[in-house]
Parts: C-alpha cells; structure tokens; sequence
C-alpha cells in the first residue's frame, strides 16, 4: 500500500489544481451517498410479495381455466387483507391474462368469496382452509396459499422458501380436481406434493 | 482531459442521484417480466439488490443453462460456448477450442501463436478469475469444475473491467456451480463413450440439511484421442508422422508423451455452503485438477499442455458487504519437452464490496480489490544462461478500487448504469482507469432500449513485462544470442465501445435481441527488434515487447431470438463484423533499431511505423458467425435437440507467413463451416436419462483453427442420472 500512497502524492503534487478539482467532485459525491443513507430503508415483505405477485402472474401462463368464461375479467381475489394486494394491483395496471383484463378483489368473509380464476389465502387468514376449498371446489379456482403444509391440506399451489428462494408446491391432484390443467412445464418446476 | 471527464462524469451522475431518491415505482410490474425460472432463483431478500431479468440486462448478456447444456448434449464447457450468442468457437482437437467473444482474433496478423488464442476475456468460476498472467489467455483444460458442477454459464460481451475487474476487455465469461435445491440427498451422475475412445465421466453427491448447510463433492473425468495421427511440420508445411521430422527418440517423448491422445483430465471439488441467516452465508470452495492436452500453443503448433493445480475460494455475504478470497497454486506447463516452458504459480485475489440500497431504486457498490500472481520457472530452467520465459520469480501486483451505481427513474422505465474502477499495477506504473455507462429505457413492458459506452483494459502480462528469454544461435564466425524481453513501460491493450440495443417481446412467446456494436482496440504489442548489444565474444539482437500503432475497430451486429411454438423451442443466433485494421506495418522493427542479419531491409524506412495511415480489412474473424439452439420435447419422456453452428470463411496468418510469402507458409485459410450436433434422449422415471450424441453429423472435414487437428463425426451414448 506504501507504494500507492507514493504515487498517489507524487501525482497529486504534479497536477494539484486538477486533483483539487477531482477531491471536490468525489467529497460531492460522497456527501450525495452519505445523505442517500439516511433514506427511509426499504421494506423487506414488499420485496417478498413483490415477488410472490409476480409469480402468481406468471402462474396463469402455465394453467388452463377449461371453459372460457363469458365476461372480460380475469378475477384474482384474497382472502383478508395481505400485502400482496398492493402489488397486484400494480401488475394489474399494466398487464392483462389472456386478453383479459385484471380485476383484483378482496374477500373478508367467506359468504363474499365470489367466482374467481385465482384466490390468494394469506398466511393470517380469517377464514377456515377447510370452509374455503369446500366453498369454490370444482369451480375452476386455482387456490395459492403461503403457509407450510397447505398444498397437502389441498391447495392447487403453496409458496414456500428454500434456501432464501422463493419456491412452490404444487398438488396437482387438487388442481385437477378443481377443473383446471397445469402444464407439465409448471410441475416440472413444481415441488409435487400429493 | 481524461479528469475532465471524470468530473463531468461524476456530477452527472451525482444529478441523478438526488432524483432517485424522489423517485418510485413499481417492483412486482419489473419481476412480472421474469421467467418462473428466474424468479425462482432470485434470493427474496434482494429483489432490489442485484437480480434482473436477462430481458432488462443493461448490457449485451446472454445466460446458458444446465438444462440447455444438457439437452444440447454438451460434452465440456468450452463447447456450450457454441450455444451463446456472439462467440466464436473453434475445435483445435478433439475436446480443446479456441473461444473468443465478437473478434478480434489473431490481430495483430502474422504474429507467433501465443497471441493467436484469445487473451482478453475474463473466465471466472463463481467471481474467481482462471484466466493465466501469461498471455491473458485462459487455459480452459485446467479448469476442476465440470459440466456437472454447473448450474449455468453467464456471459457478458463487450468492455466490462468497471463491473467485473481487469482482463474482461472482449468480455466476461462467469461459470456458476450447482448447489442442491432440495433438503437431503443430492446425486448427479453421468457417463459416456464414444468414437476416438472418448470417456466421459463425472459425478456430484451431496447433502442438505435444514436449508442451512449443504455439502458436495464432485469430481470428473475424461479421455479423448486425436481425429488424426499426423503432425504439422513447419518446415516442410505439411503434415505428416511425427517420427519423420523429429527423429529423435527422447526429444518426441518428451515434447509427445501420448501422440494419440487429444485430451485426458481429471478434477475434483468441494463445494459447502453455510446460511447463518437470512442476510449473512458462507461458501467455500476447493479442489485440484489434472490435465494433458494436445492444442496449438505458442510457436510450436500442436504442443502437449500438462497443468497441476489447487485452488480455494471463500465467499462471504454478511448484510450488503460481499467479500471473496481467491486462492490458485500449481505448476503450468504448456509446452511440455521444452526447456521455456514450465512454471510454478500461485494467484490470489481479495475483493470486498458493499451495496448500499437504503434507497428505493438505486444501489450504490464501493468495493476494493487486490490481486497478486507471481509465476517462478527457476525450478525447471538454467537461470544464468536464460533459458526459461522469465528465469526468476515475476509478480503482478494489482491494488483496485471501484464504484458501482444502479438507480431506477420513472417507474423504472429509465435505468442508469454507472461503474468506474481504478487499478494500480506494479507493472506497468501507470494508474489505468476504466468506466462503464449504460442507459435502459423501457418505452413499455415489450420494449426495451439501451445504450452503453465502456473502456477497459486487458490484464497486465508476463509475457509483456516480464519475457526474459536468451536464444543462442552460432552463425559462422558470429556466436550470440536472440533475447526476448519484456518492457517496464508497457500501455495495457485497450478497447473503447459504444453499442446500442433493443429487446422485444413481439409475442408471447417470440423475443428478440438486438445489439450494433463499435469497438476501438489499441495498445496492441509485439516482439520489437530494438538493437544490438555487441561484445567481443557475443552479438546478442534484442527484441522487447513495444506497442505498436496499429489500432483496431470492429463494428457489428448481433441478433437473437427466442421463439416457443407448442413443444418446439427455437434459439437461433447469428453476428455480422466488420475489422479494419489501422497503421498496421509487417515490419516488428523499431526505427532506430541497426541493420542486421535478421532484418535486411533498412529499419529506418521499413518498421512499427511504416503502416502510418494505411487501413487493411481483418480477414482473420468470420463475418458472419452464429448458430441455433434447436429443441423438440416429443413427448415428456423423449426428447431431441439439433444445434448448427456456422462460420463463413477466414484466413489466420502467422508469422511465417512474412518470411515465405508465398500465400502457404503461415496461412489457414478456414472454409465456411456448417456443423450440426444432434442429440436424442430418452428419460425414464425420476432422471434417468439415456441418450445418443452425434457431434459433426454432416462429418465436415475441414480444419477450424491454423494447423489444428481436422475434425471428425463424432458420435457417442450415455447416461444420466439426477436424484
């Protein structure tokens, strides 16, 4: 390091005025950095639903809904309240499912869960798994869930985390039974639970 | 006025900072963007951190996968270099190629071989630079890793020193290794044979406990005999047994120990990953190799390469710092039989990083590195009579620092890209900066613009700096000696880019990828006769390694699709070039350099300088080159993948051909090349997969690389197993 520390006087000493001018545009920049800082940090779940959002986008490349519904929404609902709405709502902005438009909707309480393609069950859900799945099965839902163990207790898909990853189950039993078909792409990529 | 820009460069980008700060947007949009694939390999705690889709990649970047690499029924990883996009890929032997990425191949023409390969990409195994000091080239047999142990190949075209440290000047080639997914037991296993006794073989087998800590060893193996028997005998030029141009019994064995051999390697590994929580793990990395090739090196055509070596590799990530420690030993010996050829070495290089991300889209990398290689031949040479490259130890010394910054604007519609790196050499003194800027805009979701401008610099080399080699020679009545030497004042080869590109997804399921490239290379150096030292007893004619003021530029093109029709997938590739070169000058003689024996012609008017304003077009780099990864999943049992790859003609020049001149000696002129590698498998339960490769099927039997091996139809089955 002795030898950097050298050059680096010898060459300040030969070109001072340009170096002053260098040391006054990196403390800038680092004041800039030093103050960036500060900033309100991010939010870790953000960067999570953000992600789950995406993925549940991605889903609906790889799943067949049977009959085409008549009307021009495709629906995603939540059970409850969820971060992921936020995040949904902005894919929902910009992106359409098979030509169709995004509708997103939140259901509190188990009378109101309407048709939907895909329902979302929050890890706190106010709702019972069991009451759910028996309310919209065979009804063409596919049901994501977030919580260990739900792709066995019947939902079609359940995210969990590997590995710092993000990664999913898939009971394709229960998404068959659900009058959908998931390609074998998706459960190639799939950890089959049965 | 290079500060100058340093300034105005800062304070632009320190403009940009202060808006990113009042800027927000749309994450979940951005990731939407991703293949399942990908998303799936993102860490979900630095989404913001340095993920990013290979379609919103700010510069030209292209990602191999081990499905692909599988499924084209590659057999080594210079090989799946023929799957990327604007590469070129020569067979030299059975097993060994030639990889440069865009061109810029055997420039400056007619030089001796070591320069012939490429010299100026970055080769890393997960951020571990393997490229040699010697001639910046890569020795791709001495790799440990295998196909697999791999889990995908990243590469980067075009000047990236700022982003990725010295010598990825053409690019970056960065193999990633597997880890296992799934908690519990992990098995890889493959094996094939085939035709010119070509044995492969490799393993993996791990164990994952918790998601918190997994172990695995791997080790692989292959053999490979030569397409052809005979050998190029410069002095006849052609080709012909060995034993009839080097008659010598222990001068063959020892410069052929294995004439039929083409390649035989074996490699070993370790691979353990501790995570202690969400935002801290460790991987460390060892293993050793072993390898004896058969390829063109240096100035002796096909040389027998022997190579031994160890290596160690840390990886620490505690919160946003990344730190890594590299460590490489072992002895090198690309010229085996030859007195200059062999060394010991010993690299070690310490980066340490750290992303500042407190504000939304924008994350900020200072980050420190230093590197250190010293090469020693003094076990295996005379010294005092000079007969090694080096005849000492030689060290190259490099202290680097370096900033990144990556900010988002508009709902990340506009994304700016800048890197600016420092490195101090002990060889040559002078402090090289190096920067990259790139600019994506997003006009919509199916749209994507970018621009990026960089300068980089290759690696400082032994050869350049440290070539300490005295030939004697007795002409009659005049005993000397020719010395090659190394120069303290080298400038390191430079490449400037600008390159514009644009991604779109026309469908959903057709991409497309764009780039138009311009590059200007200069710094080039060669082996200069500068004098004459003369003594009573001795007349010694130096020649030391002197820029030259040839400067290249490049300009292309390159264009790739990705189009998914049912179970078809279809990648094709193809780049268009064009090299001028400028100033070049035949003549390797300084202008103040003395009349000689060697040089009849008067240096004064015939020398490095005698190109001065000429131009030439660079015959050496194909037009056009590309290929197409070509699959057709049948059923979901049987499968079949066909990947051309094709070359239009070139003509590679060596130095013999300025002495002969008669357009034969020191000339390959390479056809335009057509091969096509088929491959057929078959999966039963689980991942058991049996499979049959043809490699060359229209059996094209012309030779790729100046006085390689012709190659031949390869064919060959096998297994494999993943659990």
């Amino acid at each position: 390091m002795s030898e950097v520390r050298g050059w680096i006087h010898k060459r300040a000493e030969r070109k001072f005025h340009f170096g002053k001018k260098v040391q006054i545009a990196v403390s800038l920049f680092l004041l800039l950095l030093l103050s960036c800082s500060f900033a309100t940090p991010a939010q870790e779940e953000d960067e999570e639903y953000n992600l789950k959002a995406a993925f549940i986008y991605k889903f609906t490349n790889y799943i067949e809904w049977g009959a085409p519904s008549s009307d021009h929404e495709f629906v995603i609902g939540i059970v409850g309240s969820s971060p992921i709405s936020k995040q949904l709502i902005e894919i929902a902005k910009t992106k359409t499912v098979k030509n169709k438009k995004i509708v997103i909707r939140q259901f509190n309480k188990l009378e109101d869960i309407g048709p939907c393609q895909i329902l979302f069950i929050p890890q706190k859900t106010p709702i019972r798994l069991d009451d759910i799945l028996a309310k919209t099965a065979g009804k063409g839902t596919l049901i994501i869930s977030e919580k260990a163990g739900y792709a066995k207790k019947g939902t079609g898909i359940n995210f969990i985390e590997v590995d710092n990853n993000l990664k999913f189950e898939a009971n394709a039993k229960g998404i068959s039974a659900a009058g959908l078909k998931a390609s074998s792409q998706l459960l190639k990529l799939a950890i089959i639970v049965d | 006025m290079r500060f100058k820009n340093i300034l105005l460069s800062l304070c632009f980008f320190s403009s940009f900072l202060l808006q990113a700060q009042t800027d927000s947007g749309a994450s979940a949009t951005k990731l939407a963007e991703f293949s399942l694939e990908e998303l799936m390999n993102i860490p979900i705690y630095s989404v913001s951190k340095s993920e990013e889709s290979s379609f919103d990649a700010a510069l030209s970047a292209s990602v191999v996968t081990r499905e692909e690499i599988k499924r084209a029924g590659c057999t080594t990883i210079m090989e799946a270099m023929r799957l990327v996009p604007g590469v070129i890929v020569r067979e030299q032997t059975n097993g060994s190629y030639d990889i440069h990425i865009r061109g810029l191949d055997n420039v400056p023409p007619n030089l001796g071989l070591y320069f012939f390969g490429n010299s100026t990409t970055l080769v890393m195994i997960d951020d571990r630079p393997v490229y040699n000091y010697l001639h910046g080239g890569t020795f791709w047999e001495t790799l440990p890793v295998d196909l697999n142990d791999v889990e995908k190949i990243e590469v980067v075209r075009g000047p990236s020193t700022a982003m990725y440290g010295p010598n990825a000047e053409s690019g970056v080639i960065n193999i990633i290794t597997r880890r296992p997914e799934k908690k519990g037991w992990y098995a890889v296993a493959n094996g094939q044979y085939g035709n010119y006794n070509t044995g492969i073989a490799n393993a993996s087998f791990g164990y994952k406990v918790k998601d918190k800590f997994s172990a695995v060893v791997s080790g692989n193996f292959q053999n490979r005999n030569r397409t052809q028997s005979d050998y190029y005998d410069p002095a006849r030029d052609q080709f012909e047994p060995l034993d009839t141009f080097i008659k010598n019994d222990s001068v063959r064995s020892a410069r052929y120990p294995h004439p039929d051999i083409a390649m035989r390697k074996y490699g070993y590994n370790i691979f353990l990953n501790y995570k202690i929580n969400k935002h801290a793990s460790i991987d460390v990395e060892g293993g050793g190799q072993h390898s004896e090739i058969q390829d063109i090196f240096a100035s002796n055509f096909l040389t027998t390469a022997l190579a031994t070596s160890y290596y160690g590799n840390l990886k620490a990530q505690v919160y946003g710092a990344d730190l890594q420690v590299s460590y490489l030993t072992g002895t090198q010996q690309p010229q085996a039989g030859l007195y200059q050829g062999k060394w010991d070495f010993n690299t070690t290089d310490i980066t340490l990083d750290y992303h500042i991300t407190q504000v939304k889209h924008l994350v900020i990398t200072p980050g420190l590195s230093y590197r250190r290689a010293a090469y020693d031949d003094r076990r295996y040479v005379n010294e005092a009579t000079r007969e090694g490259l080096f005849n000492g130890e030689v060290v190259s010394q490099t202290y680097a620092a370096f900033l990144r910054a990556d900010a988002r604007f508009f709902k990340e519609k506009l994304r700016l890209i800048a890197a600016a790196r420092m490195d101090k050499f002990n060889k040559p003194s002078k402090l090289y900066w190096s920067w990259q800027f790139a600019m994506t805009y997003k006009v919509s979701d199916k749209h994507i613009l970018r621009i990026v401008e960089s300068r980089a610099n290759r690696a400082p080399l032994f050869l350049e700096s440290y070539y300490n080699l005295s030939v004697p020679f007795n002409l009659p009545g005049q005993p000397g000696t020719i010395q090659l030497l190394g120069a303290n004042d080298i400038n390191l080869l430079t490449t400037d880019m600008l390159e514009i590109g644009y991604r779109g997804k026309l469908r959903d399921n057709l991409e497309i990828d764009l780039e138009v490239f311009g590059t200007s290379t200069k710094n080039f150096s060669n082996e200069i006769f500068t004098r004459i030292d003369s003594s009573a007893t001795s007349k010694d004619y130096i020649y030391t390694f002197t820029n030259i003021p040839l400067v290249a530029r490049q300009f292309g093109a390159t264009i790739s699709i990705h189009y998914i029709v049912g179970k078809f997938q279809f990648k094709p590739f193809i780049t268009v070039q064009r090299t001028t070169l400028f100033n070049y000058s035949p003549y390797t003689v300084s202008p103040t350099a003395p009349v000689s024996v060697f040089f009849a012609p008067s240096p004064a008017t015939q020398n490095i300088n005698s190109g001065m304003g000429k131009q030439m077009t660079h015959i050496a780099t194909p037009t056009v080159y590309g290929g197409a990864y070509i699959n057709y999943a049948i059923t979901s049992h049987l499968n079949v993948n066909i990947t051309p790859y094709f070359m239009s003609a070139s003509t590679q020049l060596e130095a013999a051909n300025l002495v002969a001149k008669n357009g034969i000696n020191g000339v390959e002129n390479i056809n335009p090349k057509f091969i096509m590698d088929v491959v057929a498998s078959y999966t039963f339960f689980k991942k058991l997969t049996l499979f049959a490769n043809f490699k060359n099927c229209f059996s094209d039997k012309t030779r790729e690389f100046f006085r390689g091996d012709i190659p031949g139809f390869k064919v060959s089955g096998g297994i494999s197993f993943e659990y």
